[in-house]
């Protein structure tokens, strides 16, 4: 008979909330909202950090560019020679990369040269480019958003870049980036070294930046030096560096709103327990009353426990829930605003999904006890009072 | 047990039950799969470019790490400074570890 | 039985200031005695039966119950006790007025957690008893106040408790409800139940079957 479940005080808790439905759908309402805000900017956050440790382990160990004046400028490619010689290092590739402004879209691209227009490549190549036809170097492969946009310009079969001298430069479209890597190649543009140095006046043996790859993570910091060393002007980024710079900022994007959120947050518990701490004369006079009629402490604080309880455990569901919906399926209108910034190339934010219960217990224990507590203490002040004194 | 508390315990299922088969429901299908993960490194390794094309509007802010401090200012008049994206975050030149420092 | 050993209670008004409600009270009531506690206002009556519920703590003497010492118990055992031994018919009755008739009634059985069927029987069986069962499902804010009153007594009689202890129970009824709390009064002195009724009402002076009538006066037996 002890060990039952008292269904009773979960029913009395149960009318307690009916009883004051404007009060109880008010909290609920405001407790949803904040969670879902909440778990919505976790869950982007999560999904973009995933995404990016998806593909970390492709980049290359050291990338090394040359300033002048402090200005990023044009390596020369015979560096490769210099850093190829020096001990710990696997390989390293001279890069042509940059931007193209298709000022008639207000869009910047992205363009990548790349060497592996060749046969070994054509294979791998075939399982990210959807309708793959690679036929001559005189090509180029490009990002489905970037996609996007050559069609609204009437731009179907090939583009034509402007040189720096004014004149056309035409490349056809070999094909375009699967879906899946969307977040990746949205706004890229792959062709081949020899294009991308026609489109960006390039002297043959300059190149962008040179990548290293380390194949013994110990090394790297040595080589990292060594590269220095040989190049006094050169900033080096390490792989680590560029890791905690990217996880920096969207910690720092999502850290800065979610701050915010979590202020509010407080803020409402605050205002609950405040309002509860000066509890009306008629929820004192209830809690007197039940004291009065053989409730024990315990038992009245159980039922504060459940009205609280299943008020924030309903509002957590829903608010997780909602934003669940939210970011992976309608892919977070609004709120992806403060990822993407004013881009106007932008991607359909097909964010991977990660099942992180880290994050989900996070929001849990940061929802439900502390609205419980915030609920309770103040009935427990009361309770604890003689009930005479209480009932007044 | 009464109705109203078969009535909660009717609509805290329902709910439950939303939540957990939404959870599953995008674990099967909008999760990394291995496949897709494989195609994500590949471009990666065939660009060997970090960053995500989420936000594109300027090149500082698209490859950030890549981008040298002055990137920032070239936009001239034109910058529309918004805070957090356009905010210029260097990655560390500090490429000696502690743990190489030790050595 | 219930027994009073000098009991006195002070409370504080302010910091240098106390009010003596109670000083030095020695009474013994024996079980099954119907009492009527009668002083004019502010003499201490509700003081008497909330120390005598363990609603309130004495500031000095003692309470005993059965030999039991209540005004030494801790609060749960206090709420306890009450439970099992108490009902209390408040001045105001202290209904939950946005609660139906009968989860008010049914109030003092959930910390017992009994069965649905003994808990409705129960019900039904005080129900009928203050013939208040046809307003069953009615909340207590639309019922008239003799209702309430009922509802108020069937609240203090569900637990089948051995001492009634009723305050001012007829301060806002009509005649012909106050002489209708006197039959209820009747049936249960006919239980064997120890009551002890607080008024100032002059309809429960000099009846037939009240055992007793102490007057107390400014905290004082007269
Ligand atoms: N909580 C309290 N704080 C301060 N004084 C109190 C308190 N409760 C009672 N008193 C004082 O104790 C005295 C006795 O009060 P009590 O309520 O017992 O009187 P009563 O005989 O029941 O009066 P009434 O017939 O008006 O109900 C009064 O003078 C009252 O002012
Ligand atoms: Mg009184």
């Amino acid at each position: 008979m002890r060990n039952r479940i008292n269904f009773y005080l979960l029913e009395y808790a149960l009318h307690s909330l009916w009883r004051q439905k404007s009060k109880t759908l008010f909290i609920g309402l405001v407790l949803t909202l904040l969670i879902f805000l909440l778990s919505a900017l976790f869950f982007i956050a999560s999904s973009i950090k995933h995404e990016l440790a998806q593909s970390v382990d492709a980049l290359p160990e050291i990338t090394v560019q040359k300033l002048q004046g402090g200005k990023h400028t044009n390596i020369p490619s015979s560096a490769v020679d210099t850093i190829l010689s020096i001990h710990g290092v696997e390989d390293a590739i001279a890069r042509v990369w940059g931007y193209y402004y298709f000022q008639k879209a207000g869009v910047p691209f992205v363009l990548v040269g790349v060497d592996p227009f060749e046969e070994q490549y054509k294979k791998s190549l075939q399982k990210i480019v959807d309708n793959y036809e690679i036929s001559s170097q005189e090509q180029m492969l490009v990002g489905r958003g970037v996609y996007e946009i050559f069609k609204e310009h009437h731009y179907e079969e090939s583009f034509n870049f402007i040189k720096s001298d004014g004149s056309l430069y035409t490349l056809p479209i070999a094909g375009v980036f699967t879906e899946t890597i969307e977040l990746e190649s949205n706004d890229m543009i792959i062709l081949s070294k020899q294009s991308a140095r026609e489109i960006f006046a390039m002297d043959a043996d300059m190149a962008t930046d040179i990548v290293v790859k380390v194949a013994n993570p110990e090394e790297i910091a040595m080589v990292a030096s060594k590269i220095q060393l040989a190049f006094p002007d050169a900033r080096i980024i390490t792989k680590e560096a560029l890791q905690i710079s990217y996880a920096n900022i969207i910690d720092y994007k999502s850290g800065v709103f979610l701050s915010l959120f979590i202020v509010s947050l407080f803020t409402f518990f605050m205002i609950i327990y405040d309002k509860l701490s000066g509890l009306s004369t008629q929820e004192r006079r209830e809690i007197g009353i039940l004291k009065a009629l053989g409730w024990k402490v315990e038992l009245i604080l159980k039922e504060k426990f459940y009205e609280a309880a299943l008020l924030s455990f309903v509002s957590y569901l829903v608010g997780v829930s909602v934003a669940l919906f939210y970011v992976y399926i309608l892919h977070a209108p609004l709120l992806r605003n403060i990822f993407e910034g004013y881009s106007v190339l932008r991607s359909s934010f097909h964010l991977p999904f990660v099942l992180d219960f880290q994050t989900l217990a996070l929001l849990f224990f940061l929802s439900i006890p502390l609205y419980v507590a915030a609920s309770i203490i103040p009935s427990w002040r009361v309770a604890t009072q003689e009930a005479d004194e209480v009932m007044r | 047990m009464n109705k109203t508390t078969k009535g909660l315990f009717l609509f805290l299922s329902i709910l439950l039950f939303v939540f957990l088969g939404q959870l599953g429901y995008l674990f099967a299908t909008q999760s990394v799969t291995q496949e897709a993960k494989e195609k994500k490194q590949l471009f990666v390794s065939l660009t060997s470019l970090p960053d995500l094309a989420i936000a594109t509007e300027a090149d500082y802010i698209r490859h950030r790490s890549m981008s040298d401090y002055f990137s920032l200012f070239k936009e001239g008049p034109f910058l529309r400074e918004y805070f957090v994206s356009s905010y210029l975050y260097a990655p560390s030149t500090q490429y000696f570890t502690a743990r190489s420092y030790e050595k | 039985m219930i027994e009073l050993k000098n009991l006195s209670k002070s409370y504080a008004i302010s910091k240098e200031q106390t009010s003596e409600a109670l000083r030095g009270i020695d009474l013994k009531i024996e079980e099954g005695e119907l009492v009527i506690l009668k002083g004019p206002s502010g003499s201490g009556k509700s003081t008497i039966l909330s120390l005598i519920a363990a609603l309130s703590k004495p500031t000095s003497g003692d309470v005993l119950v059965d030999g039991k010492n209540i005004s030494k118990l801790s609060d749960d055992f206090a709420a306890l006790y009450r439970g099992k031994n108490i009902g209390f018919v408040f001045q105001k009755y202290n209904l939950l007025a946005n609660l139906s008739v009968a989860q008010n009634i049914t109030l003092p059985l959930i910390p017992l957690n009994p069965p649905l069927h003994e808990l409705e029987a129960e019900l039904e069986s005080v129900m009928q008893m203050f013939h208040i069962e046809h307003k069953k499902d009615v909340m207590v804010s639309k019922l008239s106040g003799g209702e309430q009153q009922r509802v108020a007594i069937a609240r203090a009689c569900i637990n089948d408790p051995k001492i009634i202890l009723a305050d001012e129970p007829t301060a806002n009824l009509d005649k012909t409800l106050s002489l209708h709390f006197i039959e209820i009064l009747k049936e249960l002195k006919a239980l064997n139940k120890t009551i002890i009724v607080a008024t100032h009402d002059p309809l429960f002076f000099g009846l037939d079957f009240v055992d007793r009538e102490i007057e107390i006066a400014d905290g004082a037996l007269v």
